[in-house]
């Protein structure tokens, strides 16, 4: 599993440029629009969401997601190496968006008199939308497999457009908010992430039985 | 000793079919493969590396199963296809990361000395690569993690003439390995002709013969006859025939029997090519 998480680790090494600009844009998207919830959700599924499926394309184009059974590896490995590689990316949104926290927060001592306090629910709501990349992850990666590069790309578009269709339906069709439910950030962190549990590992196992159908 | 042992292994597309196919690959010595665009060569190798399900039959590894003992055999077989698997975007040095932690006995100084053998540079993205240095790369990668049977599809492509001789010095060199074999599809006929020790002709999915090379090519021959001449041979006593401007030119699968049937036949020795030529204009 090792060499595979380490060929798209070295992918990632290798679209240093594009990574590094990402990040930056996250961080400076933080600190310059540190309570837009929204666009920040936007920049977390483009980075975490994106970065995970080219390595299907760089995959398909390459011939790789055939010719790696020619390596000792088998069908499960290869799934959970994909799956690992997530998890990283993951990780390094995650760190990315405390350390934009914390930057955030530094700024507004330095600069502002009215400091936002460092609070569970403060915390809890920051961290919220990371963990859409996850549950993104866990959405997308069956469709890759399932449907190959090109095409699970655009299953994957009319998926997200289906959930932005619905939560527009309910948010501004039926008025409901968010501030309507009697529940705190910190629970909505707590579901959010056992869903992105449940989800990845149910996806995994989704992922690997749809590779083991597979004739090549 | 049999590396590999095809027991009537069989494989069904929708516009294609590899007829049961009964052969064997034997250690210390390198195989082969020739047949035309599409013949099932590749169909031949990826079988055995279970990249390709098998319809019906059976292939032997070792005597291990090949779709049962899968990753194990793999270790086992260093494999180059006909073409570039890793992505563009990694360079040599990429790939000597990636594959040493896929296989066990993985030699980075094996590797890098072939890398250096080869002239390749270590650190350039393989996009900037030409075909044959693509290749070589594919070729050291195969060659470095102690591999005891070689599968190289089409090996030799893009390759120039010095690249293609050291090649084949290197794949004579393994095989000096009493353990070690070789298998290999090739459309440079010459290069199998100088370095097989047997040759499988595959014709549209079916094996013609998996023969002895030198066995093989002193049994077949070309014979060449007027028009006149050319109308008293009897078909059953030869494969094909070709129509030149002297006249007749016909492949026969055993010269000697010939020659005794037809005395005074003007007969000359078959190369690779030629039958494999004739085979197609059955």
């Amino acid at each position: 599993m090792r060499g595979l998480f380490w060929k798209d680790v070295l992918y990632l090494k290798n679209m240093w440029k594009m990574v590094l600009t990402s990040g930056l844009f996250i961080v400076v998207f933080y600190i310059l629009n540190p309570n837009n919830f929204n666009s920040v959700i936007f920049i977390a599924i483009i980075f975490g969401g994106n970065f995970s499926i080219i390595p299907f394309t760089y995959d398909n184009y390459s011939k790789w997601n055939t010719y790696q059974y020619a390596f000792p590896v088998s069908k499960k490995i290869v799934v959970c190496s994909r799956y690992l590689f997530g998890l990283t990316l993951f990780s390094i949104c995650l760190l990315l968006s405390i350390f934009s926290m914390l930057l955030t927060e530094i700024e507004y001592l330095l600069f502002c008199s009215d400091v936002p306090p460092f609070t569970l629910q403060y915390v809890s709501s920051e961290l919220l939308p990371i963990f859409l990349i996850p549950i993104m992850q866990a959405i997308s990666f069956p469709l890759m497999y399932r449907f190959g590069a090109e095409k699970g790309r655009i299953y994957i578009l009319c998926f997200v457009a289906a959930i932005i269709a619905l939560i527009s339906i309910i948010t501004i069709g039926m008025g409901y908010q968010i501030e309507n439910f009697s529940v705190s950030y910190f629970e909505m962190l707590i579901g959010v992430m056992g869903t992105a549990i449940i989800m990845y590992l149910l996806s995994l196992l989704l992922s690997i039985q749809i590779e083991q159908k597979k004739k090549n | 000793m049999n590396s590999i042992l095809w027991e009537k292994a069989e494989k069904k597309f929708d516009l294609f079919h590899l007829y049961p196919t009964s052969m064997q690959l034997e250690q210390g010595s390198i195989m082969g493969l020739i047949g035309e665009n599409g013949s099932g060569k590749t169909t031949l190798i990826k079988l055995v590396l279970n990249l390709l399900p098998l319809t019906a039959g059976k292939i032997t590894v070792f005597g291990l199963d090949s779709v049962q003992k899968e990753t194990e055999i793999k270790q086992k077989i260093g494999f180059v296809p006909d073409e570039n698997i890793f992505y563009d975007l990694f360079t040599p040095h990429d790939v000597n990361k990636i594959t040493s932690k896929l296989y066990r006995n993985w030699q980075e100084k094996t590797f890098f000395q072939y890398l250096e053998k080869f002239q390749i540079p270590k650190n350039q993205p393989i996009k900037s690569f030409s075909m044959g240095m693509k290749k070589k790369v594919a070729i050291t990668s195969a060659l470095s993690h102690e591999a005891e049977i070689l599968l190289l599809d089409e090996p030799m492509n893009g390759l120039d003439p010095v690249a293609r001789a050291e090649v084949r010095d290197i794949l004579q060199e393994f095989v000096e390995v009493e353990s070690h074999s070789v298998l290999l599809s090739s459309h440079i006929t010459e290069d199998l002709e100088k370095i097989s020790d047997y040759i499988t002709l595959i014709e549209k999915g079916r094996m013609i013969f998996s023969e002895n090379k030198d066995e093989l090519l002193q049994s077949y021959g070309i014979a060449s006859f007027s028009k006149a001449d050319f109308q008293e041979i009897s078909p059953k006593d030869y494969i094909s025939y070709r129509e030149n401007a002297f006249g007749y030119q016909i492949l026969v699968q055993d010269k000697k029997e010939f020659l005794r049937k037809y005395d005074g036949a003007l007969m000359d020795n078959a190369s690779l090519e030629e039958i494999m030529v004739f085979y197609h204009r059955r």
